[in-house]
């Protein structure tokens, strides 16, 4: 299978803290990755990295074999941790940004999206719930046809409904040509969708493995194995 | 891309410019119709004193207000597109936004720079407006053509150039200064974000810096000319043509000399600030 | 159709289970037309890619076929389907026989036991 994403010793410090260190890492198109580790760990640093919102200290990190930079940026969608829109903007508003900015975002794709929610194009941010607006977000990021979508914490502190459409969300615009990157410390909630799993701990990867392979071989969950691993 | 980022900047920063400079012009319209009040006012009782003191005391606290809006609108106008709004678009939670659109550092910083310099070039000519507005009468009107006359011709006296070089070389030194200001905002904001804490007081930390800097070397550049002029070393006066024994064109020279130097002074600064700005925001961005 | 998976085991390997007693209770009648990948996939929560990949398990068991254009059908195959529930039913048995063992009764005490709570139900 075709490389979409890969790390070659990659190296993250700040200051003297080594938040990843020399970290090598492909990844192919077409699957659902678990990016699994405790809080702290260099999930959200490896997420970012890949976005260009960080600069490598040491290593290589290419994607569709470039460096992050504009080029790279039209092929990837990214879900950040935080509510990245301004407050005034109406869900109009935030359509046309995306229309304007991203060659691959699909308008109709995302207002079919919008409709089901029961979410009013006029409406604006500013008069939605915090989990209205993740799930805005959430939409804009799945409306484009991405080659790799980077979803950091989607399902963090939202309630089991939400966590379901989220999940279904992922699901109907899977793709055989994208990768789903989901960074998470929730597995038993996602452990369903994934394919693969990446185990992360102190900026170092574990384990990386099938989840169908943790399955046959250890005999239980993701999650039961997790927690092994990770036993404080 | 470029042209998508300086119509969505635009579309931002208008939201708080229009409406302030609609405040501004209508803070104008209402004062100049007190102005015409005033100066009917002409029938009114002089004997009685105390009626004409409130008046008076009105009248300042008339025209202080006025004042105060026009420099609030010009403060706000400043620190709204040099400092706020750069900060809050590209260095908060919207950066995680902005940054990872396809388009490369130095689109943002030129996006940002076009439309806070337009801004505050609108900025400056709009208060110049609302005080033509404020104060023109039909003398100023009928006199109008004579004032420039003698601006034009006064101007060439003054500064010892053609007026039309002059005030077009004037012009473009103050455009300079704005887009090299504006770079140097941003260059102060990028460089203190980089670090994992204490980001404003950083930015502060470093644009004091660059004060500190920035004034030593004009201090020593005035140091070297002022000496110069004292002295009659035929080296300044080869190298600067000063010396003449017209004290106007001593003065003129004098005075082009600190403009070009400022000019000089504030491009190579700006150019700097670019080249740091950019540096900073691709290759050390942390956002929190 | 409920999609109750557990922890220990593939998920795919699940699904075809759990289809397998669909088609054998009769949810699924020979000749239906499944649904598609991602509808299926939808339905259980899980990745198309597994839904996929239980699919084609389920293939090659024979108990479901796939037309080029039309889609993927349970088997008509009437033979083949009891031959499966035969297999399935043994299963169960040797399951419990399993299980008997380890509770410690022999063969013909798990045969009387039998007998009686056959009777018992008449």
């Amino acid at each position: 299978m075709e490389q979409l994403l890969n790390c070659q010793n990659l190296t993250k410090r700040y200051g003297y803290k080594t938040a990843l260190d020399s970290i090598n890492l492909t990844i192919e198109r077409g699957r659902i990755i678990g990016l699994l580790g405790p809080n702290g760990s260099g999930k959200t640093t490896l997420i970012k990295l890949i976005n260009g919102l960080l600069t490598p200290t040491d290593g290589l990190l290419l994607i569709n074999g470039m460096a992050p930079g504009p080029e790279t940026k039209k092929v990837v969608s990214y879900l950040p941790e935080r509510t990245y829109f301004n407050s005034w903007m109406k869900v109009t508003d935030i359509l046309d940004f995306f229309c304007d900015f991203y060659a691959d975002f699909d308008r109709n794709r995302a207002m079919e999206m919008l409709h089901r929610l029961n979410i009013n194009e006029k409406d604006r941010l500013s008069t939605m719930s915090k989990g209205t607006k993740e799930k805005v977000q959430l939409i804009m990021v799945m409306s484009r046809d991405a080659d790799l979508y980077c979803l950091d914490e989607p399902i963090g502190g939202v309630d089991p409904a939400a966590r379901d459409y989220i999940l279904q969300t992922i699901i109907t615009n899977y793709n055989e040509r994208a990768t789903v990157l989901i960074s998470t410390h929730l597995i038993s909630d996602i452990e369903n969708v994934l394919d693969d799993v990446i185990f992360i701990q102190n900026g170092h990867v574990r384990l990386t493995a099938s989840v169908d392979e943790i399955r046959e071989q250890e005999g239980k969950s993701v999650d039961a194995l997790f927690r092994e691993v990770f036993r404080c | 891309m470029l042209g998508k980022l300086i119509k969505h900047e635009f579309k931002a920063i208008n939201r708080l410019m229009i409406p302030l400079h609609i405040g501004l012009l209508a803070v104008t319209v209402v004062g100049r119709f007190y102005v015409q009040f005033v100066m009917n006012r002409t029938h009114i009782d002089y004997t009685n004193t105390s009626l004409r003191m409130w008046e008076g005391l009105m009248d300042v606290m008339l025209i202080s207000a006025y004042v105060i809006a026009l420099i609030a609108v010009y403060i706000i106008t400043w620190l709204y597109v040099s400092v706020l709004r750069p900060r809050k678009n590209l260095f908060t939670d919207e950066g995680y936004l902005m940054h990872t659109l396809p388009a490369s550092t130095s689109e943002h910083i030129v996006s940002k720079l076009v439309v806070a310099s337009v801004w505050r070039i609108a900025d400056i000519l709009l208060i110049c407006l609302s005080i033509f507005i404020m104060v023109v009468n039909k003398y100023i009107i009928q006199d109008f053509g004579e004032f420039w006359h003698e601006l034009w011709f006064g101007f060439s006296y003054i500064f010892d150039v053609p007026a039309g070089l002059g005030m077009s070389a004037f012009l473009l030194i103050e455009l300079i200064s704005i887009v090299s200001s504006l770079l140097i905002f941003y260059a102060c904001i990028a460089i203190g974000h980089s670090f994992n804490s204490h980001r404003i007081l950083a930015s502060i930390g470093v644009f004091v810096g660059y004060n500190i800097i920035n004034n030593l070397i004009s201090s020593i550049f005035t140091a070297i000319v002022g000496v110069g002029s004292f002295g009659s070393s035929s080296f300044y006066n080869v190298f600067f043509g000063i010396g003449y024994n017209n004290p106007y064109v001593n003065a003129a020279r004098y005075f082009w000399l600190n403009m070009g130097f400022a000019a000089v002074f504030s491009l190579v600064m700006g150019a700097a600030a670019f080249v740091l700005a950019n540096h900073f925001m691709s290759r050390w961005l942390n956002l929190e | 159709m409920a999609w109750i998976l557990d922890d220990s085991r593939p998920i795919y390997l699940q699904i075809v289970d759990l289809i397998k007693t669909n088609i054998i209770a009769g949810t699924y009648q020979p000749g239906d037309k499944l649904p598609s990948v991602r509808d299926l996939a939808m339905d259980a929560s899980v990745n198309p890619n597994t839904m996929q990949k239980a699919l084609t398990e389920l293939e090659r068991s024979g108990l479901v076929y796939t037309q080029r254009t039309s889609g993927r059908f349970i088997t008509e195959d009437t033979t083949k389907m009891a031959e499966i529930k035969e297999q399935l039913a043994r299963e169960q048995i040797q399951l419990f026989l399993k299980n008997m063992e380890q509770l410690g009764f022999k063969k013909e005490d798990i045969k009387r036991l039998l007998d009686l709570e056959l009777k018992g139900e008449k």
